[in-house]
């Protein structure tokens, strides 16, 4: 069976056969169609085969100038002979101008030939005039013209050298004349030139044939079984190709969906509450004075439709009230100060989610519970790099009576390592609505900064006596916008809200 | 919160002891101390009137002292006097006796064993008396005083003087609403001293930071006087105002707004008067705790006398004379197993009563009970309003770091919130379908949801009283706005773009009492062509995913191109639309490729809402 070849590489063996198993580059080129770089790719690999051998040598390009173009357009014979021929005829010594007029030229072009009349020994000068030169043989084509009569034959009038031609004495003599007088340009090429080897010849005389390669394997190919005759052109398999994106969640989302899942996977449940809350809910519930500064106009957003809502059952308001003016009957001494209705019922956005778990502590204050809620809080603050109007937390209670705030500690350490930080640590902080209270940071692995990511603490007396509540309760509100800042190190929470899609695309799911 | 700075050496000089950084770092960090950072601060002092300032390295210095109000070329000004090593914190509102090098000592001492218990400040008898008059009561009618004796007072501790009653004025008062402090020097003084109120013109004295040094009336200040524009808001109610005067009507002080250039306190002064004069009895007395007690401790050698005061008959209380400070200590009792329960560590009664002694409360066991505890607490302390307070204090002396953590033992099962399922099972398919999810922000403008939509306000909108930006003064009634300005905002990141979000949208109807929030989805397509069947498809996929058979009803919508827009029903209600965006619409948003988006209501999915059950 004859020896089955790629379309490029059949090409090139067919070529060498054809033109006698010695061929050059160019020609090769010329004779298969493909591209330099094909050509060589093909001849490369032969080569590491033993089928051919590659000879390089450094030939002379030689082709017409300006005045070279005309002499062969004017088919006249070079100036000097014509010269020549005139002195020959005169007999007489002539001068330029003379000569000028005898052959149709002017003083300064027989001047330029004048040395090639001496040079090619056609004249002897004569003082200032030229005289023919006994002897001299005009019918002798010099080496300049025969140079000159092989460009005009070549084809499109490129003449190549080589090597050992173009070292010749007279025809470096010859080209040299030319090229100053602007009839001719050379300049050196390398040239390569393929020889079948002794392999290669194996080759050709053993027979070989062209295999049929393919880009794309097509349903048509399939259905006639084609398939089995073509061969599939291989693919440079490291080049980059366009880059693709699955479509994502957004980097916040996944901060808050891992957030969920971990309280879940902890045996929480889940709660939500409104944002539309009133004060009632949002500071008097977790025994907030209503002087507190939290809930002034300046950082609280209040609002003008809907203006106020109904407090709930009487009963717990009156409970509420007392606990705030002297304790009631939590055994505080209360806020001391005179609590007002009015100020409960005003409408705010919910400043934090803690109102959203006092409230399910009201609701069914019975233990064992552990309930969580993630959403968006609002704070009346202006947009820039540090604030928004509004982010998400995630606070939790859990109602239990051996609940402490070493279960506590328990509970957000474990939250934290759901959330991969696995160095959480804890110190005193304050609240109004628990006791003791604590600050929660966290660290990246490695790194040097503790970041503040929420308070917790175990929920006062005179938050959940008045729920009915007769057990520890423990609390905390962790902000999700921070940790998410930290997880993907963000300097400017406004980058979590613009959603710019290129650092969607890019924000890999791992992370 | 402001950021206070302690100088070390104070620290340590108070101490008796060289604490390192680390040391120093551990023990404020137990008493929940928002550590800023250990820094050195410039220290120079004005060259005319001798008070002194602290300047990070890289502030400039200024051109104006901020005590007295002298203005000079700043070279001329300031005279250097080196730097100074300091610990730099937040300041706590609700400890600000810890916050100046005399109260934090006190502390730390506690810590660390040197002192503990209860500190005992000894109070000398009564010999200046002030008379209170009854047309306060409407204006500022709290007052309590005390008198100082034996301070060394160099211009360190004038400024340490100044920056305790800059805390207590931010951390306890309110920045000077609650109550504000006043100190003189006795020695100008002639008792006794009355509390009054004069009309804004009646009278007129030279107020502290004057250049020209002339008198002015309570009026000028106010309008005038850098302090008193600063402060005026607090009697801006008032006909007249409050001053303190001495026996020769010379004016000590317009509370809460400045004191008299004639009775300041300098580096001659050994004597001090205060008054802490308030419209909360409560904060008034705190201020004038902390600030003694403090005073006491910054100025060792020196004395606290009381203050005969002749309240009369006002604000339904009798007329009465008392001597103030009370230093009243309130006691409470705390059982230590419950105590020990709720914090989750086992310590005895003996431990337990050390670790609150270490807290500079008095302890001790009471007689008659195995586990109780009689605590007293200082009259600086602010913050002890039930036994859970001490729990905590007993709490940080244990020391955070020496709690185990633990889990509670017992079992509860996890459960999910219909809506986030739901939400959750939207977005998958959303993803799946090759879209990104953007989040924004619920608050809004009517600019966003109206104008662009090129609707009018349908007027159920729930509105903020308070914006703090024009950008945000309602909540969202619908998603699709801030999609098309986050599409807007994506301008040349590549094409197509698909987006879409999740999330709820809340709307106040007429009539109820509570606004309804709903679970929304809204998505968009934007590339070269794109219309409307691309984006009815995925339409057809969500309600397909997520269980929602949608009908489709060719409608006018001003915002989409007409007869390519179509509302969705589910079950006969409309539920949302789809649709081509109308040009109008992307030359607001200077879009110039065509986009195609819907916004469906995920709600007749999710059960009935109880938002607010209670």
């Amino acid at each position: 069976m004859a020896r089955q070849l790629a379309t490029n590489a059949y090409k090139v063996l067919k070529q060498l056969e054809e033109r006698g198993g010695r061929v050059g580059l160019d020609e090769l080129v010329a004779g298969t169609g493909l591209d330099q770089s094909q050509v060589m790719a093909v001849a490369t690999a032969f080569a590491q085969d033993g089928w051919i051998d590659i000879a390089e040598e450094i030939r002379l390009e030689i082709s017409l100038d300006e005045e070279g173009t005309a002499f062969l357009q004017s088919g006249a014979s070079l100036l000097e002979r014509r010269a020549a021929e005139a002195l020959r005829t005169s007999g007489q010594p002539m001068t330029t101008v003379e000569l000028a007029e005898a052959t149709g030229t002017d003083a300064q072009a027989i001047g330029k030939v004048m040395r090639y009349l001496t040079a090619k020994g056609y004249a002897t000068r004569a003082g200032k005039a030229l005289q023919w030169a006994d002897g001299a043989d005009l019918e002798a084509t010099q080496p300049d013209e025969s140079l000159l009569a092989r460009i005009a034959e070549a084809p499109s009038h490129l003449l190549l050298l080589g090597a050992e031609e173009s070292a010749h004495a007279e025809i470096q003599e010859a080209l040299k004349g030319l090229r100053s007088r602007n009839y001719l340009r050379s300049k050196e090429r390398k040239f390569r030139e393929l020889q079948l080897a002794d392999e290669g010849k194996k080759v050709v005389q053993e027979g070989f044939e062209e295999l049929v390669e393919v880009n794309q394997l097509t349903e048509a190919m399939l259905l006639s079984g084609e398939w089995r005759n073509v061969s599939f052109r291989s693919y440079d398999v490291t080049l980059d190709t366009t880059p693709t994106r699955p479509g994502k969640l957004h980097p916040l989302r996944r901060v808050l969906e891992e957030t969920r899942r971990a309280f879940l996977n902890l045996g929480f449940q889940e709660i939500r509450g409104p944002y539309v809350e009133s004060a009632f809910w949002d500071f008097d519930a977790l025994f907030q004075p209503q002087d507190h500064p939290a809930r002034e106009m300046q950082d609280t957003f209040y609002c003008e439709r809907p203006g106020q809502f109904e407090l709930p059952d009487p009963k717990m308001v009156e409970t509420i009230r007392r606990t705030h003016e002297d304790g009631g009957d939590t055994g505080s001494t209360g806020w001391r100060y005179k609590w007002s209705e009015q100020k409960a019922r005003q409408v705010v956005l919910r400043t934090h989610t803690t109102a959203v778990t006092v409230a399910a502590c009201h609701k069914d204050p019975s233990p064992p519970q552990k309930v969580f809620c993630v959403g968006r809080v609002f704070r009346r603050e202006t947009i820039d790099w540090k604030h928004l109007p509004e982010f998400h937390q995630v606070d939790g209670v859990i109602i239990d009576k051996d609940a402490s705030f070493a279960s506590l500690l328990g509970t957000l350490t474990a939250f934290y390592k759901q959330m991969g930080f696995d160095e959480v640590k804890f110190r005193p902080d304050f609240f109004p609505y628990t006791e003791p209270s604590v600050g929660v940071f966290v660290r990246l692995p490695g790194a040097k900064d503790w970041f503040e990511l929420g308070g917790a603490g175990v929920f006062r007396p005179e938050v959940v006596q008045p729920a009915g509540v007769d057990v520890p309760v423990l609390a905390w509100g962790l902000g999700l916008e921070r940790l998410a800042m930290v997880r993907y190190q963000i300097e400017d929470i406004r980058q979590l809200y613009l959603s710019q899609l290129d650092w969607l695309k890019e924000s890999a799911l791992h992370r | 919160m402001p950021v206070i700075a302690i100088p070390i050496e104070e620290l340590n000089r108070r101490l008796g002891r060289d604490l390192t950084s680390d040391e120093m770092e551990a023990h404020l960090d137990q008493l929940g101390c928002d550590l800023d950072g250990f820094a050195k601060l410039r220290r120079y002092r004005c060259r005319p009137s001798g008070a002194l300032i602290e300047l990070n390295p890289h502030e400039e210095l200024p051109g104006r002292c901020p005590e007295t109000l002298i203005e000079g070329k700043p070279d001329e000004l300031w005279e250097y006097l080196g730097d100074v090593d300091v610990v730099k914190m937040d300041l706590l509102p609700v400890r600000p006796d810890i916050f100046d090098a005399g109260g934090l000592t006190r502390a730390i001492k506690g810590l660390l064993e040197v002192e503990m218990g209860l500190p005992e400040y000894e109070m000398g008898a009564p010999s200046l008396e002030v008379n209170v008059d009854a047309s306060v009561a409407n204006v500022r009618p709290q007052i309590g005083c005390a008198v100082m004796r034996g301070l060394k007072i160099d211009d360190v501790g004038l400024r340490m003087l100044m920056k305790l009653q800059e805390n207590l004025h931010w951390a306890l008062a309110r920045d000077r609403k609650l109550a504000s402090i006043g100190v003189y020097d006795l020695a100008s003084i002639k008792g006794p001293v009355t509390y009054t109120t004069v009309g804004r013109e009646e009278i007129t004295f030279v107020p502290l930071q004057t250049i020209d040094g002339k008198a002015v009336t309570p009026e000028a200040i106010l309008s005038e006087h850098p302090k008193g524009v600063a402060y005026a808001h607090l009697l801006k109610d008032f006909q007249r105002v409050p001053l303190l005067l001495d026996k020769v009507e010379q004016v000590l002080s317009m509370p809460p707004i400045i004191n008299s250039h004639e009775t300041r306190v300098t580096t001659e002064t050994t004597d001090v008067f205060i008054d802490v004069t308030g419209i909360s009895d409560r904060v008034v007395t705190k201020c004038l705790h902390t600030l003694v007690t403090s005073m006491l401790e910054l100025f060792p050698g020196s004395r606290a006398e009381r203050v005969q005061m002749h309240f009369p008959g006002m604000l339904n209380l009798p007329e009465s004379t008392v001597a103030l400070p009370s230093m009243a200590t309130e006691s409470f009792v705390i059982d230590v197993e419950h105590a020990c329960r709720r914090i989750g560590i086992d310590i005895d009664r003996e431990r337990a009563i050390r670790l609150l002694m270490q807290m500079r409360h008095h302890a001790e066991a009471v007689e008659d009970n195995a586990s109780q505890v009689r605590v007293t607490v200082a009259p600086y302390r602010n913050d002890i309003m039930h036994e859970v307070d001490l729990i905590e204090d007993l709490a940080i002396a244990y020391g955070y770091q020496n709690i185990v953590p633990v889990l509670v033992p017992n079992m509860t099962v996890a459960q999910e919130r219909p809506e986030r399922v739901l939400a959750n099972r939207t977005r998958n398919t959303m993803t799946g379908l090759g879209f990104f999810e953007v989040m924004s922000l619920l608050l809004s403008n009517p600019e966003e949801q109206y104008e662009l939509m090129n609707v009018e306000d349908p007027g159920d909108a729930v509105l903020i009283e308070n914006p703090a930006s024009v950008e945000q003064s309602l909540m969202r009634t619908m998603v699709l706005p801030q999609l098309l300005r986050l599409f807007a905002l994506n301008r040349g990141q590549g094409l197509p773009q698909r987006m879409f979000e999740v999330d709820d949208v809340v709307v106040f109807e007429d009539g109820t009492e509570h606004p309804s929030e709903r679970l929304h989805l809204a998505g968009g397509i934007l590339d070269t062509q794109v219309g409307f069947s691309d984006i009815k498809a995925i339409t057809e996929a969500i309600a397909h995913e997520i269980g929602m058979p949608l009908t489709y009803q060719a409608i006018h919508h001003p915002a989409f191109l007409e007869g390519r827009v179509a509302q969705l029903l589910y079950q006969d209600e409309p539920v949302g639309i789809v649709g081509e965006v109308h040009p109008s619409v992307l030359e607001k948003l200077r879009l110039v490729q065509p986009l195609a988006v819907f916004e469906v209501s995920l709600q007749p999915l999710l059960p009935e809402s109880d938002l607010y059950a209670l």
